[in-house]
């Protein structure tokens, strides 16, 4: 019984004919794709560079930003530096003038009395 | 489609918060201070002072000087700075006398009897003791000099190194020291005006 | 794999009784199964480049024909029973070079399919009307080999319960 019926299967469920002019509508129907593909290609293209546009124009002005808090941070160091700088020179200048002028009195009292 | 515009932007936040978080921690970055051997442990000295100075700038700092100056100022202190490989000064100020300890200080001195120091000043006092070395570049301008001054109330330590020219010395001694003087002069006056 | 327009047209001209009648066994409905059929060729178009051979061109076909067809009957919840007669009025028609009894006995044959579950259905389509191995099925499919054996078994034993009764059913008509 099961071959039987197996054998009326393959008989009875035998492939039968496409439409007539399937072809010509799939064919049809694949070129209306591809033009369309092709259309929206550039507008995907287009989206693709306006996320990148978006994208360079968020980093630079972040750069911006960042420069602008860089250069501040670097100007309030320079004035920290300057400032410290200035207080070595004083303590060194001091510190060197007042050995000077020791020594300068100490020429003048070992003058005077060799005079 | 819009997973990979998903994936994308994903990127370019993953991008940016990479670069801010470079950026961030460039800038964070403080510049380490100058190592100085020869006035190791002199950091002790501020105790029990009155006030302490102390100055540490290395060349990368000291580049800094000047970038930012406006124009008319004098130049002279940037051009100098910008000729030094450090700075560092160590100046304390007691209260009293006999706050610390002249054996103290004479194990500094020590450390320029050794590598090629030479003495210019060494003054021993009944109340102050200076002695300033120097070490020679090969054009015959200084490449480094050490200050140690002690005076009853108040310590110094200065060690710069960098292209000095005595004009250089002369001019830190003359302006920025007649300055100090100056400064000190007026103070001195306004104490006593306050005083009347 | 690569083709200009004449020999994708040559592919669809190949397959598309193939494809076709894939889709309408599976939907018992002949304008769904057009419409259907013309998609997996659209498809086919797009996805060429990926295929390497003609084989896997005959693969492909027969797993997205399957693949649509019962992801069709899921999304519409089409009553194969319902459908069933319609699809003997339409199928009349195109059963072609056969005699009236002939066509009559397919037609009950095939009635008796579409009535099965869509998963048996597919995996006995593919079968008896493409004459894959199970393995063969499997794969197409994407379902265990044991699914597809015991997919085909439970579907021979509800088509022979079916056909007994359909079948002495038949035979007093005549």
């Amino acid at each position: 019984m099961s071959d039987e019926l197996e054998q009326e299967l393959k008989e009875g469920l035998r492939r039968v004919p496409a439409p007539d002019g399937f072809a010509d509508r799939v064919m049809k129907r694949a070129a209306r794709k591809e033009r369309l593909r092709i259309r929206v290609m550039p507008q995907r293209v287009s989206y693709v560079w306006q996320v990148a546009v978006a994208a360079m124009v968020l980093l630079a002005v972040l750069f911006g930003v960042g420069e602008i808090a860089q250069r501040r941070e670097e100007r309030r160091k320079a004035e920290l530096v300057e400032h410290q700088f200035d207080v070595a020179m004083r303590v060194t200048g001091k510190t060197l003038s007042g050995v000077g002028e020791r020594i300068s009195k100490t020429g003048t009292k070992d003058e005077r009395g060799e005079q | 489609m819009t997973g990979r515009i998903g994936m994308t932007r994903m990127r370019v936040m993953m991008a940016v918060a990479g670069l801010l978080l470079a950026a961030g921690s460039i800038w964070a970055m403080e510049p380490l201070q100058q190592k100085d051997d020869l006035f190791a442990g002199a950091d002790k000295f501020s105790q029990g002072a009155k006030s302490s100075t102390e100055v540490n700038l290395d060349k990368n700092m000291l580049g800094l000087m000047g970038k930012f100056g406006d124009e008319g100022e004098d130049k002279s202190g940037s051009e100098l700075a910008k000729r030094m490989d450090f700075v560092i000064v160590r100046s304390y100020e007691y209260a009293e006398e006999g706050r610390y300890n002249i054996a103290d200080v004479e194990q500094f001195r020590k450390r320029l009897e050794d590598g090629g120091w030479s003495h210019v000043v060494k003054e021993r006092g009944e109340r102050e003791n200076t002695d300033v070395c120097v070490k020679l570049g090969p054009n015959g301008e200084f490449s480094e000099l050490v200050v140690i001054s002690a005076e009853p109330k108040e310590l110094t330590f200065v060690h710069l190194k960098g292209h000095m020219s005595a004009e250089d010395l002369m001019k830190v001694s003359t302006h920025y020291g007649v300055r100090e003087g100056t400064q000190k002069a007026k103070d001195k006056e306004k104490d006593k005006e306050k005083m009347k | 794999m690569r083709a200009n327009d004449g020999e994708f047209r040559g592919l669809v001209e190949q397959h598309q009784s193939m494809v076709f009648s894939i889709a309408f066994r599976i939907l018992g409905d002949r304008g769904a199964a057009e419409e259907l059929a013309q998609d997996v060729f659209v498809e086919l178009h797009r996805s060429l480049g990926r295929l390497e051979s003609e084989e896997h061109v005959l693969f492909w076909l027969r797993r997205v024909a399957a693949h649509r067809s019962t992801d069709y009957l899921r999304r519409r919840s089409l009553r194969p029973e319902f459908m069933a007669e319609e699809w003997t009025e339409q199928h009349c028609r195109h059963v072609d070079g056969r005699s009236f009894d002939a066509v009559a006995v397919v037609t009950r044959l095939e009635e008796m399919v579409l009535s099965l579950p869509s998963g048996l259905r597919a995996a006995i389509v593919l079968r008896y009307q493409e004459e894959m191995t199970p393995d063969e099925i499997a794969r197409a499919l994407e379902q265990p080999i044991a699914t597809v054996k015991s997919n085909l078994q439970r579907g021979l034993v509800m088509l022979r319960r079916k056909a007994k009764s359909v079948l002495k059913e038949f035979m007093r008509e005549r």
